[in-house]
């Protein structure tokens, strides 16, 4: 079964008197343990596609099936559950709680997916992302490639279906970004975790196993790469 | 919640200058309720425990007929105590005291000044009228002596053992006047005494005066609060009135009630301040904090969580201040409640007129703090809720990617 499906998904955003459409019917069917890149020019629908998948955001038109959930229509109450049941987010700008350290951020993620509090296991989230001796360290006192490390111990603590990557090299030099890449890579090898990543950057093109290219929001290409 | 909670008591460390600014308001607010409290209520029992100490007694009886209108201390008109109200009082609870009060003239030399005659029976008198504030420099009167306010008798210049002639007008309306000698001179704190009163025993007033009874008979119970029993009990016996210690306080309590709507109508105005800080700076998080709350909300937190999370920081941030309100305001109404606030040197002579102790002790007693701590709590915890509304209805997919 497909962790995830799209079918003929539309998106309109109102824009004053008119309507922008972001998504022109985009069909997709991915794979569990899948390590996509959504690639494409700016205004392609990359973005508006992952928030799509990611429950952050409702299709106009169309069904979304997430690890056997159809999505569509759902409140945003159901789809705050279903993300931190089934969705583990990497953002560009890391989104850390600053006021938290490495650890306490990853154990949010625990409690905010409905798990009980596990310091043994959002430890052991950091110390798989190599950062086992800066537990207590708030992020302004890590670097941004650590700063990126704990935030995807902080996606995968919760052990999700689905990983979501927004463009999440491009805050990062090219050292720590392929350290990170390499690091989520492994990840998805050993935990067969679905990696969904959007962005420009040609260093993740070349090491995800498949993409699409999107443009004027329609899958333009959808690529296959064996590695 | 206690993730929550915990997650908001550090996000008010975020920007510890600009909480604290925030809670100057709040502070200032319960510190004034806490301290204007303690005063007003303080103002009120000293007013009550001086009037019961120095005037009143807890039940104080007059003739019916008496016309305290008419001119201060009238006289005329005065009866013995009736025979069944001297039974009553004999046979009911505590001590009684019968008090005789006219307009005396009290002149050394060449200079005179009015006051307040007061005659008593003073070893009666004292079981009534305690004198443990009482600072007597020579002695109690007896026979044809007298016992004279200590400002009074500095203002005339007398002294110990001078001859000073009493002058009034008795109960006949004739002029009378005595020669007597001054036994000593009293500071009871009470500036109704000290500025005004010459003491005497109730046989010289019968020689001065001449009334054939007392003006009033003042009765001292075992609790303040028998006197709303006993007083209804003993009015109208032998055509005498009753009324209560507070009924005889009742005009300066209702000048104090005044008192305390001015201050809650200005810890109205400081709290409202202080709700407005509150809720700027809630705002002000929301909106620097939107890719936070984005990433919170991207992680499962619900819209409700949200604005829980927000409301529980106004609220730690109106209970801190509320905090530092109370143990401010607490701090400085515990040192006036313990060592007092010395009134002599501004109780004059337009003042004698009210009981009042000139040593003012605020009131301090719990309920104020807790109260305080309460009202501020409430205030942020209302003042919050518009900037969590707002937090909580970022679009998630909007507020994870905001500048």
């Amino acid at each position: 079964m497909p962790i995830l499906s799209l079918d003929k998904v539309v998106k309109r955003y109102p824009m004053g008197q008119t309507e922008v459409l972001a998504l022109k019917g985009v069909s997709l069917t991915v794979e569990p343990g899948e390590l996509l890149a959504f690639a494409g020019p700016s205004g392609s629908g990359k973005t508006t596609l992952l928030n799509i998948v990611g429950c952050l955001d409702q299709a106009s038109e169309g069904e979304v099936i997430l690890d056997g959930q159809r999505v569509s229509g759902l409140s945003a109450a159901d789809l705050g559950r279903l993300r931190a049941e089934k969705v583990g987010f990497v953002f560009q700008s890391f989104n850390l709680i600053p006021v938290l350290s490495a650890l306490e951020n990853v154990e949010l993620a625990l409690r905010l997916g409905g798990q009980p509090p596990d310091r043994a296991r959002a430890e052991q989230a950091l110390v798989d992302v190599g950062l086992a001796d800066q537990l207590h360290r708030r992020p302004n006192q890590l670097s941004g490639g650590q700063q990126q490390r704990v935030a995807i111990a902080r996606a995968l603590v919760k052990a999700p279906k689905l990983v979501i990557a927004d463009e999440p090299t491009a805050n990062l030099d090219s050292v720590n970004g392929a350290a990170v890449l390499d690091l989520m890579r492994k990840l998805n090898e050993e935990r067969g975790a679905t990696f969904l990543f959007s962005t420009h950057d040609n260093l993740v093109l070349s090491r995800v196993n498949r993409v699409v290219r999107l443009r004027d929001g329609e899958i333009v290409a959808d690529e296959r790469v064996s590695r | 919640m206690s993730f929550l909670f915990s997650l908001a008591l550090r996000n008010l460390t975020r920007n510890v200058k600009r909480s604290l600014l925030t809670s100057v308001a709040a502070i200032a607010g319960v510190a004034l309720m806490v301290l204007g409290f303690g005063m007003v209520d303080g103002l009120d029992e000293n007013v009550i425990r001086t009037g019961i100490d120095t005037q009143s007694g807890h039940v104080l009886l007059r003739p019916g007929g008496f016309d305290m209108e008419a001119i201060n201390n009238p006289i005329d008109g005065l009866e013995p105590v009736p025979a069944e109200l001297l039974a009553q009082l004999s046979a009911g609870e505590g001590d009684y005291t019968e008090r005789l009060l006219f307009d005396v003239k009290l002149i050394r030399g060449p200079d005179g000044l009015r006051a307040t005659g007061l005659a008593v029976d003073p070893e009666r008198d004292a079981k009534v009228f305690p004198r443990d504030k009482w600072t007597i420099d020579g002695a109690l009167p007896e026979g044809r002596q007298v016992l004279i306010g200590s400002r009074l008798g500095r203002i005339l210049g007398v002294a110990v053992g001078d001859e000073v002639i009493l002058q009034a007008r008795t109960s006949k309306g004739a002029q009378n006047a005595l020669s007597v000698t001054v036994s000593g001179l009293v500071t009871t704190r009470s500036p109704a005494i000290d500025n005004n009163t010459v003491l005497m025993t109730l046989v010289l007033a019968e020689e001065l005066v001449r009334a054939p009874g007392p003006s009033q008979i003042a009765l001292r119970l075992n609790h303040r609060d028998d006197a709303f029993t006993v007083a209804p009990s003993l009015n109208g016996l032998g055509g005498w009135r009753a009324s209560t210690w507070r009924d005889e306080s009742a005009d300066i309590l209702a000048l104090n009630d005044i008192r305390r709507k001015a201050i809650q109508l200005m810890v109205f105005m400081l709290m409202a301040i202080a709700a407005t800080g509150i809720a700027n700076t809630l705002i002000m998080a929301a909106y620097e904090r939107v890719r936070e709350v984005g990433a919170l909300m991207a992680m499962g937190m619900s819209p409700r969580q949200v604005q829980a999370m927000f409301v529980l920081e106004g609220a730690a941030l109106g209970f801190v201040a509320s905090l530092l309100g109370v143990l401010l305001g607490g701090a400085v109404n515990y040192y006036y409640a313990t060592v007092g606030i010395d009134f002599s040197k501004a109780a004059n002579v337009e003042a004698s007129g009210f009981a009042f102790d000139t040593m003012f002790y605020t009131n301090f007693t719990l309920g104020p703090l807790v109260g305080g701590l309460l009202f501020g709590s409430v205030v942020a915890i209302l003042a919050s809720f518009i900037p969590a509304s707002t937090a909580s209805k970022l679009n998630p997919a909007d507020a994870v990617r905001a500048d």
